[in-house]
Order: C-alpha cells, then structure tokens, then sequence
C-alpha cells in the first residue's frame, strides 16, 4: 500500500497531470481577472488549495479544482517521491542532481516569498524625509500616544481583528477599544443625504462627516475604503467614540473629501486626538505602517520625456539615505530598473503624482529574494554539468585509439572456427 | 529460486529505507511550513515607538484657517455680550461661545458658515430637532421668524426640548449659509435668549466671503469637463460639493436646478445612488431585480452611464417632486448629473437635460 502511494506521488503521470491542471488554472484564472480583480483571483485562484463554488443564498463552499497551493504541493512532492524512488547516485547523474535541486529550491523559495514578502510604498514629496513605508492594501487602527515631545507610542491593530468587532485590550493601552460598527467599504455621507445606515460618532470629524457602507470592491482600479465606529472605555468608564476610515488618511481619498466637503474638509485629515488621564492620544485607521531603523529624504525627482513628444522616457529618484548605526550617509540615484536595495529591501521607482513633485517609490522586504538567483544558477551549473559530463565520455570515446584490424578480426576468426568445427 | 527472494527483501528494504526519508522530508518540511507559519502570523496587535510623523498635510491642515477666515482675518464681527466667554473658534465654529447659567448650568453658542444652502429647510429643521432629542416634524410644521443680521434677511426658528432649548438664526449671504446657534440647557437658553438677539445685532461682515466658494470646488481629477450649456439655464452659486449648478424656470414661475458633481470611486453603485435619490424624494428603497425597470442606459455619456427619471407628486410645496438624474461612471471617478424641481419643469427640460449629459466632454488627467 505504501509502496504504491510512494510510486504514485513518483510517477511522471501526476507531472504530466500536474502540469496540465497548471495550465488550466493559469488559463482560467487570467480570465477570472476581468471580473473578480488581480487580488481576489490571486487568493482564490492561486493562494489557496481549492476554488471553491459557493452556491448562490448558501454557505456552501463546494471544491471545484484545484488551487496554485495544492498543484504547487503535488508538484513538489512528485518531484522528491521520484528521488525516493528512483534515484541512484552516481557520477554521471550529478549534473541531473544538482538541476533537481535547483528546483527544489525554486518551488521552497517560492513558498518562503509567498508567505513572507511584504510590499509596500513610500510616497515622497521633494525635500520630505520618511522613515516608513505604506502597505496599499493593508490598514491597520492605531492609537497613538503622542505626549512624549520626542517619540510617539503607537498601538496598532489590524483592520482583519476590527473585522471580528468586540472589545479589544491591547497591551500597552490603559483602556480598551470597543468597535461598535465595522464597514469594509464606506462613502461618506452628510446628516442630510438620503436614508440609510450612516456611522454617526460623538467625538471627532466623525459628528459630521458621517459614513455608510458602500459594497465590497474587488477591482484593480478601485479599492475599498474601510471605515469603523469605536468606543473607547476603561472599566465602565466610556471615554469617547470616534469615527475612523481610510477615507480620512489615505490619499488621495483624504484629498478629495477636503476639496469636497468645503468647510467640513478642513477637518477631514486633521488628527482626532483625546486626552485620558494626563495623556494625548491619536485614534486613526491608516494604511499598515513599515517602519525602517533608517531615514530616507527625496531630494529630486526626474521625470525625462522623449524629446518632442510627452512620452516618458525615464523616471529617477535621487534620496539621500541615512542610517546612523550603519554608518550609512549617502546620496543614491533611483531609477526605474536600477533600483537601492539595502537593509534587507529593495527600493524601486514606482510611481509619481502629477507636477513632479512626488515620487513613489516600491518597497520589496523578501527574506526569499536571493533563492530564484541561487536556484537557476544551480540548475544551470546542473545542466552544464550534465552536458559536458556526457561530452567528456563521448571524447573519451572517440579519443580512444583505434583497434588494431587483427584483434578486431580474430573473434570473428576464431568463430568461424568453431562453427566449423 | 534463492536469487529472486534477495532480489524481492533488497526491493523491500530499499522502499522501506526511501519511506523512511520521505517522512524524514515530511516532517523536516512540515517543521519549516510551520516554522514559517509562525513568523507569517504577524497579523497581530503590535506596539511600538516611532519617530513622530513630520510636519506633513495633515499638521498644516490642522493649522489651516477656520471656515471663512481669509487672509488671517474672519470676515465676519461681533460684540460678545457681557457674561459670555468666547472660546477658541474650532474648524466648523467660527464663533465660539459659553454661557454660564444658574447651579453650573449652561448653554454654548456657535456661529458656523457653509458653502451653498446645505440641505432643504426641511432637513435643517430636523436635525435642530433631533439634537434635542424631539421627533422629526412634516414640512407643513416648520415655523419661523424673520430676523435682520447684517441688513440681510434671515430666519429664525425655536426649539423646546424636554431639557435642552435651541435658538437658531440661518441666513443665506453670497451663495453660502451662515447658522447663528444658541443651543443648551432650557433655563440657560431662555434667560440668554435676549442677549443672543441683541448679539445678532452686532454682526457684521468684513467684505465678500464669495471666494471661499471657489477655494472649495469639486476634484479636479479630470479637470473641468467642456459642455454645452442650454441657454434658458442660469448659473447659481456652487456648493461645497457641487461643481456646477443652475437653475431653471417654468411658465408659472416654478424652478428647477441642475447640478454637476463627481466623486472618486464607484461612490456606492447605482443602486445606493437611486436608493440615495428616491429617498430625497420621500420614497422607499427598490431592490437590485427592480433598478432594469427605473434605469436607463445613456450610452451618449459612456458606456455604463445610466439615466433615472423619479417622480413623487405628493410631496409637500415647495419641495421637489421630480428628479431626472444621470450617473456616469470613469476610470477612477463618477459623475453626477441632477435635474430636480418642480415636475412640469423637469418634464419639459429633460431633453435639453440630455443634450447636456451628452455633450459633456471630459478632459484626460
């Protein structure tokens, strides 16, 4: 039985068969892109081990192929059952080893990045200085203590945890977070615009810039813009509640709202701050924050055309970098395909907002970012080793002198000798 | 025969010693997947210190001047009576007053000022209401007084509580709205009734606050888009979140107004958005199967631009009983198109309310 379940994950069939669902899952999940959104066909197509059919009016998740993680598991398995098996060390199959390896490497690589890359982006205004980057789809509830004249203590909460409601007690905070409502799209709405469920707070621009839920977006070009309702108490002592969202954080959402809501924008985006026992606090829901122990300042921002048209040609960023534990105090040019890498990230140039004074730039922490480097350089140093393994002993071959005509005809001599004896 | 039972228990033990890795690499795997598990679950509560945020958008905006402060001076003046103390103006008050009572009661009162006409009467009235904790009241409830600030007529409406009171003064200037409130405890408001109206006397306005309209327009994502404009519609001062407005009149004297806005997003959808207008019109929300029956295609404005025609002729006079609107949605925002009057008005302009959708041409970002 399990010498038959070893042969089966071994076999070239389950490759083949492996590799044709791939396809098709590729196939379909490009297609699926024009409805669902490159962000839900990645975790419903490709990060999970089914898609799953939900019937309309049920809770039924009913399998209905497999997903990039069970394909991509069957494929790795396949590949080490097939060593198992039939794998016999010698030296003419080094070469094929080390190729082997290679892309084992790749597919554990894949997975390391899969689970541990971090993407986020560090918008910069010419002359401006950041120590952090912005996750763009990631945000995250904070109450910040900003008492400290120096430093600010920040707690911050997943928008995923906001999603469950209840009281939250983070450590760190001497009062309890509370989320009374919880909207994973939100528009803004005015006391005086139609019906319907709007989050109304008691404290902040939440008074008068109200919020109702808005259906869940899943498109590229659009994005939801989450907004939460939160009662802070300690004990049963009720400080406060405010209204949060993106809407008031997140260009250029917080942008727009200020030039729309007029004498309202005004507050849009300023901080909604308390006071609780001698202390200053910041209650805000914001894009997940990355702080790095260094500094970066955009000192220029190129945006190069083709001469005589308005089609671009190259976009650079100069920074100057600032890492005073490192030693690190130096000026370094962007650009879109020569990008910094340093501190364990790599910085690309991204984007840039109209007038050319803001550039954005891509920030890449992988811990896996080395592996697709170091894998094909082992499945090409596989490869050669392979092929100039069979050239030498093809040489060799043909190096080998010729026999001379009496050896090669003796046998044959001596044959016919015994047939005719 | 000796040979071929070496050749099957050395078969056996090979596949035995090969089971043996494979769940050595099973659990070594397992291990790393779980390993790696643990570091990804960084989904959770974090605290922290960081380095506060330098001065960015969001510190100049807190300093920015209060609502209809202009070149550091407020263009409005008063004389604040004698016994109330006059706080800190904040981002909506640009007048900010406490008025002591009697056993550490109080009232507050509040002048603010915002762009266009900010809702109906109706509205107004009710929200005054709500504040104080009585029920909502019908058009044909609203009463009020007419008061002189400024040379300018206004109103002026009172509200009683079960412990609250609210004095409240509107008054339209230069396409915006000025609220003057006295709003807080029913003996405090009461007794400070007087000096509230005596108060309103000594405002005065420092020169044209017009400007501050324009300092507030609509995104300009796309820019201003080219229209034509048909030549029986009169512009009117734009709100704060309107980017174009103009009225129209009927035969009998009777008026309509269309307005342009335009929104980042999908702004909802079309069907909150009808569910949005229905409701202005005093009618229920329809159901999604139900919007093929309301809405049209407007395929002139874009591809997806749909037209919507709602009528409630039972609203009360003077409130609107009829609504054409258009909804055209583009790459990053949506834009609004909005007929609404009195209906024989809306009726005879919807064609020309068409030809301008229609005719709007948008400028590439």
């Amino acid at each position: 039985m399990i010498t038959r379940f070893v042969h089966f994950f071994g076999s070239l069939r389950l490759t083949l068969v492996c590799l044709g669902l791939a396809l098709v899952l590729v196939f379909a999940g490009t297609l699926a892109q024009v409805h669902l959104g490159l962000y839900v066909v990645q975790s419903e197509f490709f990060r999970s081990f089914f898609i799953y059919w939900k019937p309309a009016g049920t809770h039924w998740q009913i399998p209905i192929f497999p997903g990039g993680w069970l394909i991509g598991t069957a494929l790795l398995m396949n590949l080490l059952a097939a060593h198992i098996v039939r794998f016999h060390f010698s030296r003419r199959k080094l070469g094929l080893l080390i190729v082997h390896a290679g892309l084992l490497l790749l597919l554990g690589g894949f997975f390391i990045s899969e689970i541990l890359q971090v993407e986020s982006q560090m918008r910069l205004e010419i002359g401006e200085t950041k120590s952090y980057a912005e996750d763009s789809r990631r945000n995250e509830l904070v109450v910040i203590d900003v008492t400290d004249p120096d430093r600010d203590n920040v707690v911050a909460v997943p928008e995923s945890r906001l999603e469950q409601g209840g009281e939250i007690r983070p450590e760190g905070l001497p009062f309890s977070l509370r989320v009374k409502r919880y909207l994973p799209n939100s528009q803004p709405a005015g006391p005086m615009s139609g019906a319907g469920e709007k989050i109304k707070a008691a404290n902040g621009v939440g008074q008068r810039m109200l919020f109702s839920p808005a259906p869940v977006v899943s498109r590229m070009d659009d994005e939801n813009k989450p907004a939460a309702w939160i009662e802070i108490a300690a004990g049963q002592e009720v400080i406060g509640n405010w209204t949060v969202s993106t809407w008031l954080t997140k260009r250029p959402w917080c942008i727009a709202l200020t030039e729309q809501f007029g004498a309202l924008g005004i507050a849009v985006n300023a901080p909604q701050s308390f006071t609780w026992r001698g202390r200053n606090y910041v209650i805000a829901l914001r894009p997940t924050r990355y702080y790095k122990p260094y500094t970066i300042t955009l000192l220029e921002f190129k945006h190069d055309v083709y001469a005589g048209t308005d089609v671009p040609s190259n976009f650079s960023s100069k920074v100057h970098l600032r890492d005073p534990a490192r030693g690190e105090d130096r000026d370094v040019v962007i650009r879109m395909n020569s990008p910094l890498r340093y501190g364990g990230e790599t910085y690309y140039q991204a984007s840039f907002e109209p007038g050319d004074r803001v550039s954005i730039l891509q920030v890449v922490h992988n811990p896996a970012a080395m592996v697709p480097y170091v894998s094909c350089s082992l499945i090409i140093v596989g490869l050669m080793a392979q092929f100039f393994t069979h050239l030498l002993a093809f040489v060799r071959r043909r190096a080998r002198p010729p026999a001379p005509a009496s050896a090669r005809l003796r046998p044959l001599v001596h044959a016919e000798l015994m047939n005719d004896a | 025969m000796a040979f071929r039972r070496d050749g099957f228990l050395s078969r056996v033990s090979a596949v035995i010693q090969s089971i043996s890795r494979l769940q050595r690499f099973v659990a070594v795997t397992v291990g790393v997947c779980g390993a790696v598990g643990q570091c990804a679950a960084a989904d959770s509560i974090a605290a922290y210190s960081a380095p506060k945020d330098p001065p960015a958008l969001t510190q100049v905006a807190a300093q920015a001047p209060a609502p209809g402060v202009q070149n550091g001076a407020p263009p409005i003046g008063w004389t604040t009576p004698a016994g109330w103390t006059e706080l800190p103006a904040t981002v909506i008050r640009i007048g900010n007053f406490l008025v002591p009572g009697e056993g550490g009661k109080k009232a507050e009162v509040a002048i603010s000022s915002f762009p266009g006409a900010v809702g109906t009467e109706f509205d107004n009235v009710n929200r005054w209401r709500r504040e104080i904790g009585l029920e909502p009241i019908q058009p044909d409830g609203i009463s009020s007084k007419s008061m002189t600030v400024a040379g300018l007529e206004g109103k002026l409406y009172e509200f009683a509580g079960e412990s609250e009171n609210t004095v409240v003064g509107s008054l339209p200037r230069e396409g915006r709205t000025w609220f003057f409130k006295l709003r807080g405890d029913k003996n405090v408001v009461d007794a400070a009734k007087p000096a509230f109206l005596e108060f309103l006397k000594t405002i005065h306005f420092n020169g044209s606050d017009a400007p501050i309209d324009q300092a507030a327009p609509v995104a300009k994502e796309a820019g201003e888009p080219d229209w034509t404009v048909p030549a029986n519609w009169e512009p009117t001062p734009a709100g704060s979140m309107i980017l174009k407005s103009f009225s129209v009149t009927g035969e009998g004297g009777q008026k309509a107004k269309i307005t342009v806005s335009t929104f980042p997003g999908k702004v909802g959808g079309v069907l909150s958005n009808v569910n949005r207008w229905r409701a202005q019109l005093g009618l229920g929300p329809i159901s999604a199967a139900e919007l093929p029956g309301v809405t049209e295609p407007l395929p002139a404005a874009g591809a997806e631009a749909i037209l919507v025609c709602i009528n409630n002729t039972n609203m009360p006079a003077g409130h609107a009983s009829s609504l054409i609107a258009a909804m055209a949605p583009r790459e990053a925002s949506t834009w609004f198109y909005k007929l609404s009057g009195d209906s024989r008005v809306v009726a005879r302009e919807k064609e020309a309310f068409v030809k301008f959708v229609a005719s709007v041409r948008y400028h590439e970002p």
